[in-house]
């Protein structure tokens, strides 16, 4: 038996406190948390694309994608839908609460991959979590991207996650961000009114020089797949987030695992190309 | 040679004794209902270490990856809330009387506990405890390991392995950690002559001749599966009979899943608790959203064998996932186990 | 790390399981290997029953109602046993003994429930005593002890091994009773053949070789008809019927009307499926028959129970190893509830009080004086509070209100007591309604013996001291019965019980811890210190030496589907679930497998409905309504729906009706009821 390696545990969570929390759309807030000890929040980092452990006391413990950046440190924000157990009880918390974290896990985006490279970001629903995270990163870091495009489409415009703060990018002269929803009975919509298919018609994309991230529910993947097959998208440039139950975000307790690959750790981020090797992905 | 050594059976208590003053000894116990069960023991009279003794129905990896297994405790205080890992006592222990197999499948679990993360719950276990395994001379009916090229015999991994030659002991030593325990004793360990060495080749010869030849045939059958030509009747077939009880993945040797549950278990705080689970359950792959990838019970027995022999895994783990224990042979309700399977797939 | 043997606490098939003990703490299961029954094997809830144990939802003092608004407040021993002997003697005093009505469990060992029915018949005097076997199993008590003598499993669970040919009927057997389960499933691999009655397509009918879907609660017509056909066919054992049997003739007679077009028209089987099913059981000389509470649970419950021996009987299917009559028993020891006489109308060993030769020696044995008139079963005590007769009820470890037809009827029964007594580990549903709640200790925080579905009378083993504030159901009656000043009632100990036990119940006289600890259990009867027991009942003779033909005739239930209710309903357990889940949903795994309420609906209707799996619908009967998730699945076949009986948010029960009750054995027709759907 070789030596323990690192005296460290994998599973110790850290304090956490909640700074703000900001509703959302229906059944979804933005919560703002920091480390409660200086030294950990000051030497944090981590990229986007990954997540985190959080657990809410007497709960447990479930994994939720980062939302902000690491160009920001200091505070990192979770957008969270509230589904059960430990989501309930974290929507009972207040602003100064504490919580517990561990992380950040999961491979991320490649970033020094996209760097130089034009970007096509496509989200559904909730899937805005994780890619609002590598939004702001490019943005803030815009210098080291090509061009970058935001397809994001939601039922009607109480559906959109980020709402207000999307909608101030539809003028950017940095990006070229779409909004679509299908319906808008407020009459207010300032952007487009419509399925989000639509909108891939209305961009400009070389195919060769891009890459695509996408993440939503399962049956968005579908039809976004058609339309970058469409546009001779290659797979290894096509990035996607997969998302599977998960219990401990290491490696070690199986929930997550997809054919021979665990999400939590060779993931959440898969090639096209990787996702079809794995025999239950797609 | 020097990392062999000869014990006479009458010193065998003697020794047992000495590893009782060393470490915490934990030895295949008979209960008085006739069942082998791994379990602490306090006095020599109580292991069970006589020719031919069966393997116990759970595997010692209980003793590294327990059933239920509290992590950490947490409680509110003052300032806030702390948690406060709660690793196992780091006090040495012996298991004693382990099976070959088994021996194999912790060296599997050690690769997969030690590999990109480290576990130290299950890695603290591991160091301090030392395996001295004795090899099996009348296997049972349902072993297999012959097979897997996990046993009867192994060449590393033990700390010591014992070979039954009639009156004496072949002693063989693998590890500086099994090495100690023979050298604080040294007048009950004999030198080896070549008559010694003679009789345990024959002896190593002449059981695996008791092994039915080859009960399980994978290369053929790990073909099929990583390259994905199982024909979908025979999971079809296997679900129907597979009753979700979990049991093969608690009695497998190489299984590791579990589940992490925050209870509340005393009045000053919660604990948050790991226990073994397992891929044949619906509700170990269910998302959030409702959705199931593995909703089906032959989903998820097609699972659970790609994971023990497809390729890929095997690259990843460096060898299969089975031992040839023959434990999922006994537990299933559905007589749904490794060499069925194998066949099945092979035939299919 | 001690390893503890005992028996699961779960289903009635009486797996052996060893529990870990880690000093206080109960950490794990295993199962063991050289048990007759569980070889090695449990079902997910068996290798799952620690979780249980040490949840922070177990009560740990015992409750006194404060306040009518139900706040509880907590208290010593002392002061709860004042209050309960003071509050039941007033109450016996001002109404009499027959006010008050005591309700046992089939999850208490036998000698708390022999205690209990001491504890009903000699301090309170009355005999309005039952369990919830009444809601289970009654048909089974009351039809095969007329037909045969001994209202139980006539042969055991490794016979089935063995069988020819295997008749299932109202039972989903692989998910209720896994470990019966696996023995079809060898007989099956060893050539059997198995023939699955069920109106829903459970795992075990997926592998029959043939399943038969009547319209549900028309299992009697299905079982006369085949009794028609087998005489027609000429396959009726006549030696077996002339020597063993009396009545056949009348019998012969009462089943002329179920012409094949009758039959086919009633179930909606056809006649070549009716007649195929019959010649496989006839031809066979190993032919078993298995059934649940698909057919207990039913106005005709008893009849359909009798149909089955009248089957048995005329074949010759009965005396002989891998034949008979198999009821599967739902709770680890409802066998033994009953075994021990917690009944209206028995003392222990199924001695009728109506015997006066049994009544005085029972008088004798506890130096009291006791009531002989019969009291009221279960749901007649239910109706009796309702009307407030009733005034006083004692629960011991039953979650009357999730388990009770017609949840509603049941909360007001209970609320219209002056006084409820509720002995459990947990503050269920029922407790919620109690004016004292005693918080009662777990199978492994004690000593006794549990009788499995096969009568396997075997030891439960106390692994750790009762977690504390808790004691033991039978210390608590005990202690109660000295505090009300019976002073037969002073038990040192479960061992002391069964040895009284033993002396006066015949059945069990042979039975003692001594003979326990040193086996597996032993099958009762079991007469003297030799006799090792019967796996299989009536080899040569029956209990009163013939078996007995009786006539049956189906009646038609109240709960039939209409226009404005079309759907049947049929009400069950699941697998990962159990019973009223007061101990599985403590379990993480459990409850994760299973989490949530839901209704079984058949896609063609679902179409109809307009629905989609998940979806919320609103279902309502004449009786009650819920709300629930659709599960859309073909297991269900169309016009049926089925809902699980596990769970408060969705509970099946609200729906039920109780007015029909099965005249013979006073079960509710459970099974079957007529509901709409909508959805929301
Ligand atoms: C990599 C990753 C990133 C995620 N990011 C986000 C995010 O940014 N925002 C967000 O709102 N949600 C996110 N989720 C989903 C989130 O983890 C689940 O919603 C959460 O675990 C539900 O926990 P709960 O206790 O509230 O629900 P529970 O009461 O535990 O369960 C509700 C349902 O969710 C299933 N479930 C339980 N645990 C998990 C789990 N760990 N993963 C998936 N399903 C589970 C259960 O089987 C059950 O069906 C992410 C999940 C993963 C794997
Ligand atoms: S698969 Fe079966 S035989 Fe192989 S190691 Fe696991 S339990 Fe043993
Ligand atoms: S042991 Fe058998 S029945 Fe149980 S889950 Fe495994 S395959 Fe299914
Ligand atoms: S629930 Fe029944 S089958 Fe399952 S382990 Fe318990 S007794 Fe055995
Ligand atoms: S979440 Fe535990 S292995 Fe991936």
């Amino acid at each position: 038996m070789k030596k323990i390696i690192k005296e460290l545990n994998i599973y110790q969570p850290h304090s956490a406190r909640i700074i703000k929390i900001h509703p959302q759309i229906q059944g979804h807030r933005l919560f703002l948390v920091k480390f409660e000890d200086d030294k950990i929040s000051r030497n944090f980092t981590y990229k986007p694309g990954q997540f985190m452990e959080l657990t809410v006391f007497g709960s447990g413990e479930a994994p939720f994608s980062l939302s902000s950046s690491p160009t920001r440190p200091g505070i990192i924000e979770f957008c969270i839908r509230q589904t059960g157990k430990v989501t309930d009880s974290l929507f009972r918390l207040s602003p100064n609460s504490l919580i517990g974290i561990r992380g950040p896990y999961g491979n991320g985006f490649p970033i020094e991959k996209l760097e130089n490279n034009d970007l096509l970001i496509v989200a559904g629903g909730l899937g805005m979590a994780p890619l609002r995270s590598l939004l702001r990163y490019v943005l803030d870091s815009r210098e080291r991207f090509g061009e970058v495009t935001l397809i994001y489409g939601g039922r009607n415009p109480d559906d959109m996650l980020f709402k207000y703060e999307l909608l101030d990018l539809l003028d950017s002269p940095e990006m070229n961000c779409l909004l679509s929803v299908d319906r808008d009975d407020s009459g207010t919509w300032p952007a487009c009114i419509g399925p989000v298919t639509a909108l891939f018609d209305r961009i400009k994309v070389e195919a060769r020089s891009t890459y695509a991230a996408i993440c939503g529910p399962p049956i968005m993947y579908k039809y976004v797949l058609e339309k970058l097959f469409e546009r001779n998208f290659s797979y290894d440039r096509i990035l996607m987030s997969l998302e599977r139950h998960m219990k401990c975000g290491v490696g070690k307790c199986g929930h997550c695992a997809i054919g021979y690959k665990y999400i939590c750790m060779d993931g959440p981020i898969f090639t096209y190309q990787e996702a079809l090797d794995l025999p239950e992905a797609v | 040679m020097n990392n062999v050594k000869i014990l006479f059976k009458e010193d065998i208590n003697k020794f047992v004794q000495i590893c009782l003053k060393e470490a915490k000894v934990i030895a295949p116990f008979k209960t008085t209902y006739g069942d082998t069960i791994f379990s602490p023991v306090t006095s020599p009279s109580e292991v069970v270490i006589d020719h031919g003794y069966e393997n116990s129905i759970i595997p010692p990896k209980e003793f590294f990856l327990p059933q239920e297994e509290t992590m950490l405790t947490y409680g509110r205080y003052k300032e806030g809330y702390k948690f406060k890992p709660s690793l196992a006592d780091e006090s040495k222990r012996i298991i004693f009387g382990i099976r070959p197999c088994d021996v194999s499948a912790i060296l599997f679990l050690d690769r997969f506990f030690r590999s990109d993360i480290e576990d130290i719950y299950y890695l603290k276990k591991r160091e301090n405890t030392a395996l001295i395994s004795f090899c099996c001379h009348e296997p049972q009916e349902t072993c297999f390991c012959i097979c897997t090229d996990s046993g009867p015999f192994l060449t590393y991994g033990f700390d010591l392995q014992f070979i039954d030659l009639e009156d004496r002991y072949f002693v063989e030593i693998g590890t500086p950690k099994g090495e100690k325990l023979i050298k604080f004793n040294k007048n009950l360990f004999k030198d080896v002559s070549v008559a010694d060495e003679k009789l345990r080749q024959e002896i190593v010869e002449s059981t695996k001749n008791k092994f039915k030849s080859a009960r399980a045939y994978f290369s053929k059958t790990i073909r099929k599966l990583s390259e994905g030509k199982v024909d979908r009747n025979v999971w079809d077939e296997l679900g129907q009979r597979c009753f979700s009880c979990g049991g093969c993945s608690y009695v497998c040797p190489t299984c590791s899943c579990f589940d992490v549950a925050d209870l509340l278990r005393s009045r000053d705080g919660y604990s948050r608790i790991r226990t073994w689970d397992s891929c044949m359950f619906a509700g170990f792959t269910k998302e959030a959203s409702g959705h199931n990838p593995r909703l089906e019970k032959k989903d998820r027995v097609c699972r659970r064998y790609y994971h023990k022999l497809s390729y890929q895994y095997v690259e990843k783990n460096e060898t299969h996932g089975c031992v040839g224990c023959g434990r999922c042979i006994v537990t299933c309700l559905g007589n749904i186990n490794m060499p069925v399977v194998v066949e099945k797939i092979r035939r299919s | 790390m001690r390893n503890v043997l005992t028996v699961c606490p779960y289903c009635g098939c009486g797996c052996g399981l060893y529990l870990r003990v880690d000093g206080k703490k109960v950490l794990g299961t295993l199962p063991s290997k050289e048990h007759p029954i569980s070889h090695g094997q449990l079902c997910l809830k068996g290798w799952n029953v620690h979780s249980f144990i040490h949840s922070s939802q177990r009560l740990r003092e015992p409750l006194v109602k404060a306040d009518p608004a139900g706040t509880y407040r907590g208290t010593g021993w002392d002061e709860a046993y004042s209050l309960i002997t003071k509050r039941l003697m007033e109450i016996q005093k001002k109404y009499g003994s027959n006010s008050i009505g005591i309700i046992g469990s089939a999850k208490c060992t036998n000698e708390e429930s022999y205690l209990l029915m001491k504890f009903a018949r000699s301090v309170l005097g009355t005999n309005n005593i039952d369990s919830c076997v009444r809601l289970c199993h009654a048909p089974t008590i009351a039809g095969l002890g007329d037909s045969f003598g001994f209202g139980a499993m006539t042969n055991s669970i490794n016979e089935i091994e063995n069988a020819k040919v295997i008749l299932v009927i109202g039972s989903n057997t692989t998910e209720e009773h896994p470990i019966v389960g696996t023995r079809i499933l060898k007989a099956i691999d060893q050539g059997a053949n198995l023939i699955v009655v069920d109106p829903r397509r459970t795992q075990i009918a997926n592998i029959s070789h043939l399943h038969l879907q009547p319209a549900p609660g028309t299992d009697l017509i299905l079982i006369s008809g085949l009794i028609r056909i087998i005489i027609e066919e000429n396959l009726a054992n006549f030696d077996f019927i002339s020597r063993r049997t009396e009545n056949f003739e009348v019998v012969k007679e009462s089943v002329k009307k179920f012409t094949p077009e009758y039959v086919e028209k009633t179930t909606g089987l056809s006649f070549s499926n009716l007649r195929e099913t019959a010649l496989m059981y006839g031809h066979s000389k190993a032919s078993m028959i298995i059934y649940g509470m698909g057919i207990t649970q039913h106005i005709n419950g008893t009849d359909t129970v009798q149909a089955f021996a009248n089957l048995a009987m005329l074949t010759g299917n009965i005396g002989r190893e891998s034949t008979g009559v198999n009821p599967l028993i739902g709770q680890s020891n409802m066998q033994g509830a009953c075994d021990m006489g917690v009944l209206p109308d028995y003392f222990s060993g199924y001695q009728s009080i109506k015997d006066k030769k049994n009544v005085a020696k029972f008088e004798k044995a506890w130096s009291t004086k006791l009531p002989a008139d019969k009291g009221l079963s279960f749901m007649e005590m239910i109706k009796r509070a309702r009307q407030g007769k009733i005034k006083a009820m004692y629960i011991v470890g039953e979650n009357v209100l999730l388990s009770a037809p017609n949840i509603n009827e049941a909360i007001e029964a209970l609320s219209h007591l002056e006084f409820l007594v509720v002995q459990d580990m947990f503050l269920t549903e029922t407790a919620q309604l109690a004016n004292v709640v005693l918080p009662s200790a777990s199978f492994a925080e004690k000593n006794g013996t549990f009788t499995s579905t096969e009568r396997r009378v075997q030891r439960i083993r106390k692994c750790i001291e009762p977690l504390g504030g808790t004691k033991p159901d039978w210390q608590i009656l005990s202690e109660l019965a000295q505090r009300a000043g019976y002073t037969e009632m002073k038990n040192k100990n479960p061992r002391e019980i069964m040895e009284e036990i033993a002396s006066i119940t015949p059945i069990y006289e042979g039975i003692s811890y001594e003979k326990l600890d040193n086996t597996a259990g032993i099958q009762w009867p079991c007469f003297d210190k030799s006799d090792t027991g019967a796996t299989f009942l009536y080899k040569d003779s029956f209990a009163s030496g013939k078996a007995y033909f009786i006539p049956v005739d189906f009646t038609q239930g109240s709960e039939v589907p209409d226009k404005e209710y079309p759907y049947f309903l049929i009400a069950g357990r699941r697998e990962f679930q159990f019973h009223t889940g007061s101990m599985t949903r403590k379990s993480p795994t459990l409850e994760r497998e299973f989490p949530y309420g839901l209704v079984e609906i058949n896609p063609n209707d679902a179409d109809d409905l307009k629905v989609k799996s998940g979806w919320r619908v609103k279902i309502a009967s004449r009786h009650g309504e819920l709300e629930t998730n659709v599960s859309i699945t073909t297991a269900v076949p169309e016009k049926t729906v089925f809902i699980p009986f596990h769970f408060k948010e969705g509970a099946a029960n609200l729906l039920l009706g109780n007015s029909d009750l099965d005249p013979k054995s006073k079960i509710p027709e459970f099974k079957v009821c007529a509901v709409k759907i909508s959805s929301i």
